[in-house]
């Protein structure tokens, strides 16, 4: 019976394997040669929404000026926008350098949060109370937006069924280390291939809580970003989109970030992106598949892009399971050579489909000699098998234990001004 | 330090499988289940079914007591080999992919971070401004005053003519940058191969083949006219008739289009064609009120009578007919075609991923977006004195007699005036 459980879990992960390289497959060869949708920034439009921009800092001393130069150079008029640091508790000069931009620029409105708990939910949560705009953008502290991202967010919402926008991180330390160039051909797959074939197809466009935005009522409606749940961007594209929203992609508005320099950073980050991930799988899988907003495909797309951090855990459980079968002699070549089959392709084509992906990416990006380092995605691939799955047990016993989840800061690295 | 551990790995994997492959022959007798063929009798026999000679029978049979240690030291030896051989292969067959990988990790070609233009801001004359500027750090323009020969630095060195005034004879070519203090005109069918900046007023003569244009004065273009790049002006443009107007045209003042021309991107406040005056907004539309004052999301097509009124927005997965003289006070937005018969004022959006068909003496106030087709009848008005609004229609756009519109227009497919 055990053997049968295990053959069949074998056969279940092959399935999934395929499944996702299907996906990946689809993507790349769209953003071939499928038909690209456009996006709204060729839209000249005289009259543009009151903004609100969202910039939460916990102890960003090293990032803070950085993003307030770049985002008052904005070629937004000036009274069309304010800008809003949320000094979250911060125990660097943060709260004193978000002072003295206040001096200098009257739009400039730093919140100081000093009690209650902190968190960038929390954080959201505060600041949109002072909020004039009825548009919130959201960008991160560590990011440098250039000067016509405002504008290029902004235009979206004049689609009326438009509740969050989200335009494309680039990573700018790239050329740090083997990581930082590993994650920057990640982040070009994600976001050139994934995101953008998704807006062509009109899939789940993913609001990533930065370099984005949304309709204040919209949030106001929803109740607010959920403390509980880490990743609040995650649960606000699934929550617009259950309620009959769309998340407008912005291929070409892009914002350089940081990304981070050491494994250990990384690990940390992946494992939190995992572990909100698979909270938000949690509550809103059913909602998805019982919305009368979306299309069947918008229910297909949303599953898998829900339960899009579950499939290391269920790889990695395979490939436990595998090797138990293999000790217990129960891999032979006749009752196993549908999971072999299936398990070799995945092994194939389910690691090669998102290098590919990335591969695709970078040549629509221009870029030659980076690819060179595809095969070193291995790595990246066979880390994030291992963190994603600790944080999608993390997920698991939390709905299990019901306790508390704390935010945790990814580690910043700016060494000067770029 | 991934990359050590995942050699070890590959290492040991190798040695335990490279260990079992061993050929059993090697390793002394026979053991039983092997597929040595024997006889009757237990003999070992050839494939023929005869009984091998002593010699085979020897290799059979157990060492002799002294010899045991040096077959054993022999097999111990040639497995050596056989192992570090394999490894050493298999090593090179992992390094070979990584190598290219290596060589751009250790003598970085392409590290630095993909570039964004932290200084884009959108700009209807792009092309102009950019060609004012690079005139201006090349030339110092600002402080040419009399005519003579100069020589920019580009690509490679181009001549510059600057001249007082000009009039280009008909049927010749110019293979020279043009730069006039003054006014500007051209006979018929003159060829420009190079830019040229006109500081007066600029009347182009027929069948003239412009490569690309600013002019600070009024500018007229002849008939069946070519332009290869841009045109840009300070003031009015008229384009006569059966031009093709390459990537851009932009006037902050009147751009009047003459019916057969083709174009991609125009911007004019306002755009009109047939020289007509811009007609006048119907504000007095008499109307039935509908009884949703809700936003309206739904999956089926929708068929406005005639005369409603629709007071919020307006979304739909199916095509959206509003019957003569609708009146929608907020945005439509279909997944379909959206079709708006004659007489119809919309004052805010419309959306589409199909078609927009506007019928004749339709009035929009807001932008015109469609990843399809946009189609505007005569009369049509759209935008407004003081605002600026957009029209774009991904696979093409095609302006029915006389149309005004406020902004800009732009498409990727075709582009016409019919």
């Amino acid at each position: 019976m055990v053997v049968l459980i295990l053959k069949i879990y074998i056969v279940f992960v092959a399935f999934v394997m395929v499944i996702y390289f299907t996906r990946h497959f689809i993507f790349s060869l769209n953003r071939i040669y499928g038909e690209q949708r456009f996006y709204y920034q060729d839209i000249f439009d005289s009259n543009l929404p009151f903004l609100s921009v969202l910039i939460p800092m916990h102890n960003e001393e090293k990032v803070a000026a950085h993003i307030l130069d770049a985002l008052a150079d904005a070629d937004y008029p000036k009274d069309r926008f304010e800008l809003i640091p949320i000094n979250d508790h911060s125990d660097d000069q943060t709260g004193n350098i978000l002072d003295e931009y206040a001096a200098r620029y009257p739009f400039v409105k730093p919140l100081h949060r000093k009690t209650g708990d902190r968190g960038k939910q929390l954080a959201l949560n505060d600041a949109i109370r002072v909020t004039t705009g009825e548009i919130l953008l959201v960008f991160d502290a560590d990011y440098l937006p250039p000067r016509g991202v405002l504008r290029d967010l902004a235009v979206c919402f004049n689609d009326p069924e438009v509740g969050a926008a989200m335009g494309r991180v680039v990573p700018v330390n790239t050329s740090r280390n083997l990581l930082t160039r590993i994650l920057d051909l990640e982040r070009s797959g994600g976001y050139q291939v994934d995101q953008q074939a998704r807006h062509n197809l009109l899939l789940i466009a993913q609001y990533g809580g930065t370099v984005g935005g949304f309709r204040k009522t919209l949030l106001h409606a929803c109740g607010g970003f959920d403390p509980r749940v880490i990743t609040e961007d995650t649960e606000l594209t699934f929550k617009l989109y259950v309620n009959g929203w769309k998340v407008a992609y912005a291929n070409r508005v892009e914002c350089y970030e940081e990304v981070p320099e050491t494994w250990v950073t990384r690990a940390r980050q992946i494992r939190r992106w995992a572990r909100g991930h698979t909270q938000v799988m949690f509550r809103y899988f059913i909602p998805v598949l019982r919305s009368p907003f979306l299309t069947l495909r918008e229910k297909m797309d949303g599953v898998l892009l829900l339960s899009v951090y579950t499939v290391p855990a269920i790889l990695f459980l395979g490939i436990a399971d595998s090797v138990a079968l293999f000790f217990l002699g129960e891999i032979n070549l006749l009752t196993g050579v549908l999971p072999i089959l299936l398990t070799v392709t995945c092994n194939t084509f389910g690691n090669f489909a998102p290098f590919y992906q990335i591969g695709i990416a970078s040549f629509l990006d221009g870029s030659q000699e980076r690819i060179r380092l595809l095969p070193f995605l291995i790595f990246n691939f066979l880390f994030s098998l291992w963190y994603t799955t600790q944080g999608f047990f993390d997920a698991v016993f939390d709905v299990i234990s019901a306790r508390q989840v704390k935010w945790h800061k990814t580690k910043r690295f700016r060494r000067s001004t770029t | 330090m991934p990359m050590r551990c995942f050699f070890l790995l590959i290492t040991a994997i190798f040695l335990f499988v490279s260990a079992g492959d061993i050929p059993a022959q090697e390793k002394g007798p026979p053991m039983k289940g092997t597929m040595t063929p024997v006889n009757q009798e237990g003999k070992i026999v050839t494939s023929d079914g005869e009984p091998q000679g002593d010699t085979a029978r020897a290799s059979q049979e157990p060492p002799a007591k002294g010899a045991t240690g040096d077959s054993g030291r022999a097999y111990l030896f040639g497995a050596t080999w056989y192992i570090a051989i394999t490894i050493l292969i298999l090593m090179v067959f992992i390094l070979i992919p990584f190598l290219p990988g290596m060589i751009e990790l250790f003598r970085p070609k392409d590290e630095k971070p993909l570039a964004l233009n932290m200084n884009f801001s959108k700009d209807y004359k792009y092309f102009g401004r950019s060609f004012q500027k690079i005139l201006e750090n090349g030339l110092g323009t600002k402080k040419i005053t009399e005519p003579g020969e100069y020589t920019l630095f580009l690509s490679k060195p181009e001549k510059v003519r600057v001249v007082a005034r000009e009039r280009a004879e008909g049927n010749k070519t110019t293979d020279e940058i043009l730069y006039v203090l003054g006014d500007f005109s051209s006979g018929n069918r003159a060829e420009f191969r190079k830019e040229i900046y006109v500081k007066g007023s600029c009347d182009i003569g027929e069948r003239n083949t412009l490569r690309a244009l600013y002019c600070e004065g009024d500018l007229v273009i002849g008939k069946g006219t070519v332009v290869i790049r841009w045109v840009d002006g300070d003031r009015d443009i008229e384009v006569k008739e059966g031009c093709r107007l390459g990537m851009s045209v932009a006037s902050p003042q009147r751009l009047d289009v003459a019916h057969d021309c083709s174009f991609s991107r125009m911007f004019g406040l306002p755009i009109t064609t047939y020289q007509a005056q811009p007609p006048s907004i119907p504000r007095d539309i008499q109307v039935k009120n509908i009884s949703d004052t809700t936003m309206v999301i739904t999956k089926e097509e929708i068929i406005i009578p005639p005369l409603t009124t629709i007071p919020r927005d307006l979304v739909t997965h199916q095509r959206v007919v509003l019957r003569e003289k609708c009146f929608a006070k907020a945005n439509i937005k279909s997944y379909r075609d959206i079709i708006v018969e004659q007489g119809s004022r919309i004052e805010g959006n419309l959306f589409s991923e199909g078609d927009v068909i506007i019928g004749a003496g339709c009035t929009i106030l807001g932008n015109v977006f469609s990843q399809g087709r946009v189609e505007i009848g005569n009369g049509v008005h759209v935008g407004e004195k003081g605002q600026i609004k957009s029209v774009i229609g991904k696979k093409g756009v095609f302006l029915k007699g006389n149309v005004a519109l406020y902004g800009y227009l732009m498409t990727e497919g075709e582009g016409k005036v019919l």
